[in-house]
Parts: C-alpha cells; structure tokens; sequence
C-alpha cells in the first residue's frame, strides 16, 4: 500500500469526521431502556423453503429433504425408492410432496410455503393429455417466476462482474507495477552495463598503460644489458691493462733487480777487506753465542750469510731483491723473498739469539721488533758505515738494549748490542 | 510426526471447530499423522476419539498435542500435564465476563472459569501459545509466558468456500433495490455490540436515507434472552421494526448473497479475539467499518474505516461515504482482496502454519 493512497485516506477520513459532526446536530436518539426484559428478536427464523430443500441433489437431496420433512435420516428402502424416482426422471417437487403429505409427513407438518398447489400440479403432470395441458400452462404461469429468476440471476452476475472488475483492476494495477519494475529494473541493469562498459574502458586504459609501462622496463633492462656487457668489455681491458702495467712492473722490478744485485754483487767482489770484515764478526758473534744459535738475516749479504753458515750457526734471511734471492738459494742458503716488515711480524717473541741489519733498513720500529723477536741475552748487530753510528746509537738503546760494542775496520764497521 | 487436536466441543459451525478442523487437515497434507479428540461433537466433523485416549496417541516426546482453547473445561489442564509430548495452547480468547453483567449469570460464570484457566495454562510451559491475533497473546504474556513461546496464526476459516459459493438467489432479490443496506455479521451477543449498531443505523435512516435496512446474520441465543430483549426494545423504541431484518442459520449461499447486497459490513464488536466476519467481508468485497476494539484492527489493517471512538454519528457518515464515493470502495475493495489473499486465505494460512511446524520437526 502506498503512502499516497494512505493519505487519501486519512483525507476522507477527516471529511467522514466533518460529516458526523453535522449529522450530530440534526439526530439525537433518546436514551436506551433499562431491564427492558426478556424477549425474542422479530423474524429470527425463516422455515424451510422449497429452494432450500430443492437446492441439492442426488442423494444429498434425499437425505436432507428426510431430516427437514420428516425429522430423520431416511430409511433403506426410503432412500433407494426416492433415488429410483430421482434416476426415472420424478421432479423433486413430487418427491418433497410426497414426503410432505405422506401420513408421517402429515403428522409432522413441517411448513414448506407454495409446495401444495405446485405439488398438485406435478401429479397432474402425470395424467396423460390432461398432464400435457397442464404443463403447457404451468409452463405459461412459471414464466414471471422464470423472469424473476432471470432478473436475480443478472443482479448476482452483476455482483460477480464487480468482483471480477476489482480483481481485473487489482491485475491491471499490479501488471503495472510490475511494469514499472521491469523498467527500473532495465534502467538499473542500463546503468549498471554503463558502469561496467566504463571499468572496462579504465581497466583497459589502465591494462595499457602497465603494458606501456612494461615495455620501457624491459627496454631499461635491455640498455642495462648491453651498459653491462659493455662495462664487462671495459672491465676486462681495464684488467688487461693492469695485468700489462703489472707485467711490466714486475720485468722493471726485476731487471732493477738484476741491475741491484749485479751492482751488490761487484761492489762485494771489489771491497777486498770484507771477507776478513765478515770473519771478525762472526768471530765477534761466536764469542757472544753457542754454536748452533739461530741468526737472521736482514741485507748484510749472502756471502756473511755462509760466513754464519760456516761457523756452525743456523742463520737464515729476508731478502728483498729477487736476484740476489735467487743466487742465495743456488748457493743452498736458508733466504726467503719478501717484505722485512711483513716477515718479521709473523716471528714469534723471544724465538733468535741473533739478528743482523743492514744499517741502512735500520730504523726505530725494526729497533723495536728486533727487541720483541730476540732472546734476553740476544745481539743485534748492525752493519754500517762511521757516518751512520750515532744515529742508530739514538735509536738502539732506547729501544731497550744494552750498550753497544762498535767492531771497526777499513770501508766499514759492525754495532753489537745484547738485549737486556 | 503423530499430532492429537484437543478440542472439548466441535462443531461444524462455529469458529473454533472450523479452524480445529482445517488445521487438522493442513496438518495431514504436511505429512503427519493426525487424530482429532472431542468430548462433544455437533455437526459434520469426521471421526473423532475421546479426550481420554489422547494420552495413548501421543506416546512419544516427539509427538504434539494441539489444545483448542476458547472456553473454561478443567479436564484440560490435567489431560495435558499428563501428556509426554510436546503441547501447543491454540487460543481463540474467552470474552470477559462483564460483558454479561444483567444478562446472564450462567455465561458470567462461563467466562469467568475460561479466563480462569489462562493462568494455569501459562505455568503449564506448552511449547508454543498460538494466538489466533497479536491481541489473543497478551493475554498470556501478561501470565507470565515467554514471548518466544508465542506466535500468531489467523484462524482457518471458511472463506475459499464462501468465495466460491452460488449466492442464494431469494435473498438477493429480496434486499436488491436502491435503499441503503447495513450488514451486522455475528452471533447475538452482548460483546457484539448491537445495541450500538441499532443506534448507528437509527441516526442514518433519521439523517440519510429513511429507506436504509439492516441485516442481522447471526444466531440468537435463548441463555441472552436478557440481550435480545434490549435489542427488541431498542428497535421497537426507535422505530426500526420494518427496517431490521434477523436471519440465523444462513447457509454459505446466504451468508455470501447477504455480504453481496450489503453497502457495508458494521462491526461494532466491543471484544473479539480475530473476528471472521471482517476477513470474509473483504473476501468478497465488501467495504468495512467498525471501531476498534480486540483484535479488530489488526484484522482489518488498512482494509477498512476503523475508528477508535465508538462514535454512533461517525459510523453513520461511514456508511453514507462508502455510498457516495466509489473509489473510497474500489480502494478498500482492493486493499481487502490483496489482504485476505496474503493473510486469511486457506493457501496463506496453510503456508504459515508449515513455517510454525518448522519449530517442531
């Protein structure tokens, strides 16, 4: 129901309350009797009629025409007698006559208005020509009950058409509604396809754009590529390069080398006093360590490396210059290449009793190394020229060894210091 | 499912027994077995057994017993305390006893020993109170039931049948002319409120149409000699003798014929606990007015012009508006076919009745 027609409503409702307001002042009723008594309503009941007795049929008929006129259920052969006259074709107002003016139904006399004169007639029916008459008039004489009939026949086919008008008007309002529906529902479903022809549209724009997006990824990646490849290239020059500028380096190192060792070497074999230098040294050395004590080497030279060798001390070397090590091993000398510094540092503390340096490598760390690697009682010696003695004396004994002890001769001499 | 109906009195006529009766038959279309017990039987009602064997039919706990209740029997109580099945209180309200005040202490005493039990029947704990209205119930959720026990199922009734009924041609000649015809539907009795609609008729013959008629269809009842006799002399007071026609008795044809020539149903019924005679009006189409009172409102819904003053000037105006205004009918006309056939038709009812059986499967 909708809110419209409730309004409407509600403004005939007003009108109606309008309206008994001005009836209120032309009817006023008198006050109701009290204890009026006891007392029957006029024309509560109707009797039995004859359309009410005719109206069933077949045994329905029977049975009800036997409680009304007679005042019980019919008997057997009762029933099956007045079934047969039903079935050979008797009117039923003989059969009610019959049963009405029987003598039980005389004795009951039940009240059925019009059933004598139309009974009558029925049994006159039956006698042959007269009865023909008689039907013919009855028939004439029925015919403004038949058109009575007729008129109440239209005025309840008249209700019936309102029925079936409102029923029609119900039918017509909902085909509309349902009407109205099918178009909401078209429009909604319109909408709704517009909406999704829209997404689509974005989504495609959108499923684009990622495909756009994609491609300038993958070209990214491609470049990338190739600037990979291509610092690869460079890359490998690059080492290339290095390896080339190390190569020649090493050829330069090595021919500086050669050129180093080759100057040592002759510069050795022209100082005539150091055979006789190297053998008061190690005299020197004897007379501070046993026979068997362990020296190192830094630079003073593989020939006082074989001159320790002779005199029974296991003495081996760092050397730096790869000919001179080199010519050492082919001399089956204890040398290894590398750095002093690096070397020295893998040397446990306390571990020589000697170690001889090249004034030259001497410095204040090395100073300091050589206390950590020798024993107490140890001797450092160092090889150098006169003009270089007091620096290293600055140097020596702080770093915590005892006095030195210089061993001079002609084109240079040798420090001894024992470790405290 | 093995379902017992429990109802003391049946008839074929009345209410009650009409809706016991359909209820048992849509009960046995939904599948269960169902036997109907009645101490008294008027009419055409089919079998039926003794209240005391209802215990013997309903052996199990998943059986249902169906108590029809309308009016004070002590048998009862002690009958379904007795029962080991589930139980539904089917009620169809008791009027209050003072309506009968002055005319009849035996139907004071009646009413009062119904209303009586409503208390006792609410502490009985049945699964489930059917109320035959929303009105019906208060009476036991005032007792103290849960109202989740409670549900509402309008009565079966005749009115398929009436609906498709051949209208009874004599009666519809004999009130058919262009005077105005009121139509009052119920048995005669003081809740039915007569008095009031004499008084309302009076002031629309003395107003509107001095040729007006009233049809009463409704069964006078020689324990209310008392009312009938208030009637008689409220008519004879008013002068409405001639005008006022009583029919008791009315077969369907008579009853549709005298809905079919009325200009209105007037329902000026003081307590009803459904009221029938509202749904078969609108079945066939037939406009409404009444005030409200019971259950009538609910019943009626937006299908009529219900008033809550019982205003005898008001239902006169009514009466002459539905005269006057044809699409006021044609709205009301519509409005009670839509209703009927959502709420009280047999196919309606049959369907709600299967959704409250849901409860007990």
């Amino acid at each position: 129901m909708n809110s419209e027609s409730d309004d409407s409503l509600d403004r005939t409702k007003a009108v109606i309350r309008a309206d008994a307001d001005a009836l209120r002042s032309r009817a006023t009723l008198p006050e109701r009797i009290a204890n009026a008594g006891a007392a029957e309503l006029p024309s509560a009941s109707r009797g039995t009629s004859i359309p009410e007795l005719a109206g069933l049929a077949g045994p329905a008929f029977v049975d009800n025409a036997y409680r009304a006129i007679l005042g019980r259920e019919p008997d057997a052969a009762g029933f099956a007698q007045q079934m047969a006259a039903l079935g050979a074709g008797a009117n039923k107002i003989e059969i009610l006559g019959d049963l009405r003016y029987s003598a039980e139904g005389r004795q009951r006399n039940v009240a059925i208005p019009g059933l004598r004169p139309r009974y009558v007639l029925a049994k006159l029916g039956r006698v042959p020509v007269v009865g023909a008459i008689v039907q013919w008039i009855v028939a004439a004489l029925s015919l403004p009950h038949m058109m009575r009939h007729q008129r109440a026949t239209e005025a309840s086919l008249a209700v019936n058409f309102g029925e079936v008008r409102s029923a029609l008007a119900i039918a017509e309002q909902r085909f509309a509604e349902a009407e109205q529906r099918d178009a909401d529902l078209r429009r909604d479903l319109a909408g709704a396809v517009e909406e999704l022809s829209e997404r689509i549209t974005r989504t495609e724009t959108a499923t684009h754009e990622i495909r756009v997006y994609i491609e300038s990824v993958n070209a990214s990646v491609a470049e990338l590529r190739q600037l990979a490849l291509t610092m690869n290239h460079w890359t490998i020059e690059v080492r290339k390069s290095i390896a080339a500028i190390e190569a020649a380096e090493a050829d330069e190192r090595a021919h500086r080398d050669e050129q180093e060792a080759a100057a040592v070497l002759a510069a050795r074999a022209r100082d005539g006093g150091r055979p006789e230098r190297l053998a008061a040294w190690v005299g020197e050395l004897a007379r501070h360590l046993p026979e068997g004590a362990s020296v190192l080497d830094l630079g003073v030279g593989t020939d006082w490396l074989a001159a320790l060798d002779a005199r029974g001390f296991v003495a081996s070397a760092i050397e730096t210059n790869a000919a001179l090590h080199r010519d050492a091993r082919a001399r089956k000398l204890d040398v290894t290449l590398g750095d002093p510094a690096a070397l020295i540092a893998r040397i446990e503390d306390a571990s020589l009793d000697a170690l001889s340096i090249d004034a030259r490598a001497f410095d204040a760390p090395l100073a300091s190394e050589a206390r950590r690697i020798l024993k107490r009682g140890g001797v450092l010696v160092v090889v150098e020229t006169h003009a270089q003695r007091e620096g290293i004396a600055d140097v020596v004994e702080p770093a915590g060894f005892g006095a030195l002890e210089s061993l001079d001769a002609p084109g240079g001499g040798a420090l001894f210091a024992a470790r405290s | 499912m093995k379902i017992g109906v429990l109802v003391p009195v049946l008839s074929d006529k009345d209410a009650v027994g009409t809706d016991a009766l359909e209820m048992a038959a849509a009960l046995e279309k939904l599948g269960h077995t169902v036997r109907v017990f009645a101490q008294t039987t008027i009419g055409k009602v089919g079998r039926t057994a003794k209240p005391a064997s209802l215990a013997e039919f309903c052996t199990s706990p998943g059986d249902l017993a169906i108590y029809h209740f309308s009016f004070g029997w002590p048998h009862a109580l002690p009958l379904l305390e007795s029962l080991k099945c589930r139980r539904i209180v089917r009620y169809h309200n008791i009027t209050p006893a003072h309506f009968f005040d002055g005319y009849s202490t035996e139907y004071v005493g009646a009413c009062e020993s119904g209303r009586a039990e409503i208390a006792p029947l609410a502490k009985l704990g049945a699964e489930l109170y059917l109320g035959a209205s929303a009105f019906n119930n208060e009476d036991f959720l005032d007792a103290g039931v849960d109202a989740a026990r409670v549900a509402v199922l309008p009565p079966f009734n005749r009115i398929d049948r009436l609906v498709h009924a051949e209208a009874d041609l004599s009666l519809l000649d004999r009130f058919r002319s262009g005077a105005s015809t009121w139509l009052g539907v119920g048995r005669i009795a003081p809740n039915k409120g007569y008095l009031d609609l004499v008084d309302a008729f009076a002031i629309y013959r003395r107003t509107i149409d001095a040729d007006a008629r009233l049809v009463v269809v409704g069964r006078a009842d020689p324990r209310l000699a008392n009312y009938t006799g208030a009637i008689r002399a409220r008519i004879e007071q008013l002068g409405l003798g001639d005008a006022i026609h009583f029919l008791s008795d009315v077969n369907d044809g008579e009853l549709k014929a005298a809905y079919l020539v009325a200009d209105a149903l007037v329902c000026l019924s003081e307590h009803e606990g459904f009221c029938v005679p509202l749904a078969e009006a609108m079945a066939l189409g037939t406009p409404v007015v009444a005030c409200d009172a019971g259950a009538i409102a609910d019943t009626a819904g937006d299908a009529a012009l219900v008033w809550d003053a019982r205003d005898p000037y008001l239902v006169a105006a009514s009466v002459a508006k539905l005269r006057e205004d044809a699409s006021l009918r044609r709205v009301l006309r519509e409005r009670g076919l839509a209703r009927v056939a959502r709420e009280f038709s047999t196919a309606a009812l049959e369907r709600n009745l299967a959704a409250l059986m849901e409860r007990f499967a």
